[in-house]
């Protein structure tokens, strides 16, 4: 529960004025959420680690430049993370033998288990290979269930832009995996 | 709409009309309302949907301590940007750069006007003296001695 002037909005004005708990209050709330959005995008937790981390340093950093009236805070943090992801430039790398998780075993629930893991392999590849913008669209969208508006906004972009980049991605995505034979 | 709008929008946006854009929303679910046919076909679209939509990522709550420590160790040995990156920042390097030109110009133009205008004190002094002989050529004018 948020306690009286523990908005984000709050939080950040004391974090521009230099107070350093108050920004440990506010990473303390979204670390997790941006730590998974960076993995997402990455596909490796290490990557995910120090983007979440550089996120956060940026935040405290600039933290004057942040203007409440303009964006929600989670909107301009997860448009750093979005940004330094895209920056890092790596595609996300996909371990399939880390995927395939335990040995397997002749149960029919365990073969259940390792095909819905192929599968979902093969839907991170078809994601991966997918433009840095066209794969922020998804993960935004499907992923974080954020709206068209919210997603635009991170993307700074116009909500029917954003739609439009939204629907190339799932078109390339569902002609990937009917190649795969997904679909 | 019609049922072919409809299954554009499904491949476009997605299984869940509720998020579609708000000027679709009302006309899609009149058609659901209307055609069986559409409404299988929103039920086959949610399964891609499944497919995008994977599980939520497990993020252990050592990891996001281990960052949480991290991070609040780095901001206290990091400062924060000062007032003056503050209004450089958002600008654009050119911006920058010519906003520099013309602090400098203007130095250089208000430099020519004070020293134009604030005079040294020897030129003080032989303005002086030049202002003291036109005073007694005209006092010797008005005396009509030397005419």
């Amino acid at each position: 529960m948020v306690e009286a002037g523990d908005t984000d909005d709050e939080l950040m004005g004391r974090v521009a004025g230099g107070d350093a708990a108050a920004f440990d209050r506010l990473a303390a709330r979204h670390m997790r959420r941006a730590v998974a959005l960076a993995q997402r995008m990455t596909g490796n937790p290490s990557d995910a680690d120090e983007i979440a981390q550089e996120a956060f340093l940026r935040v405290w950093q600039h933290a004057g430049r942040w203007d409440g009236a303009r964006a929600a805070f989670t909107t301009w943090l997860y448009r750093i993370v979005l940004n330094l992801a895209i920056d890092r430039g790596r595609r996300p790398g996909w371990s399939p033998l880390e995927e395939a998780g335990d040995p397997p075993d002749e149960r029919p629930d365990a073969l259940t288990r390792i095909a819905e893991r192929q599968t979902a392999e093969r839907v991170n590849r078809a994601l991966a290979a997918l433009p840095d913008r066209q794969r922020a669209a998804v993960v935004l969208f499907h992923q974080e269930g954020l709206s068209l508006r919210q997603a635009a906004e991170i993307l700074t972009m116009s909500e029917s832009a954003f739609a439009s980049l939204l629907a190339r991605a799932r078109a390339a995505l569902k002609s990937a995996l009917a190649t795969s034979e997904i679909l | 709409m019609t049922d072919e709008d409809f299954l554009r929008h499904l491949d476009d946006y997605g299984a869940a009309p509720e998020r579609w854009p708000a000027e679709l929303r009302a006309d899609a679910d009149t058609a659901l309302a209307r055609s069986p046919a559409l409404r299988t076909a929103l039920e086959e679209a949610q399964s891609f949907d499944r497919l995008l939509a994977s599980p939520a990522m497990a993020v252990d709550d050592a990891r996001v301590a281990r960052l949480l420590s991290s991070v609040g160790a780095a901001a206290r040995t990091v400062p924060q940007e000062g007032v003056v990156m503050l209004l450089l920042g958002p600008m654009q390097r050119r911006r920058v750069a010519g906003f520099c030109v013309a602090l400098l110009a203007l130095g250089w133009l208000t430099g020519g006007w004070v020293a134009g205008h604030l005079a040294s004190p020897g030129l003080a002094a032989s303005r002086g003296q030049e202002l003291a002989l036109l005073n007694d050529e005209v006092v010797t004018l008005f005396d009509g001695d030397t005419r």
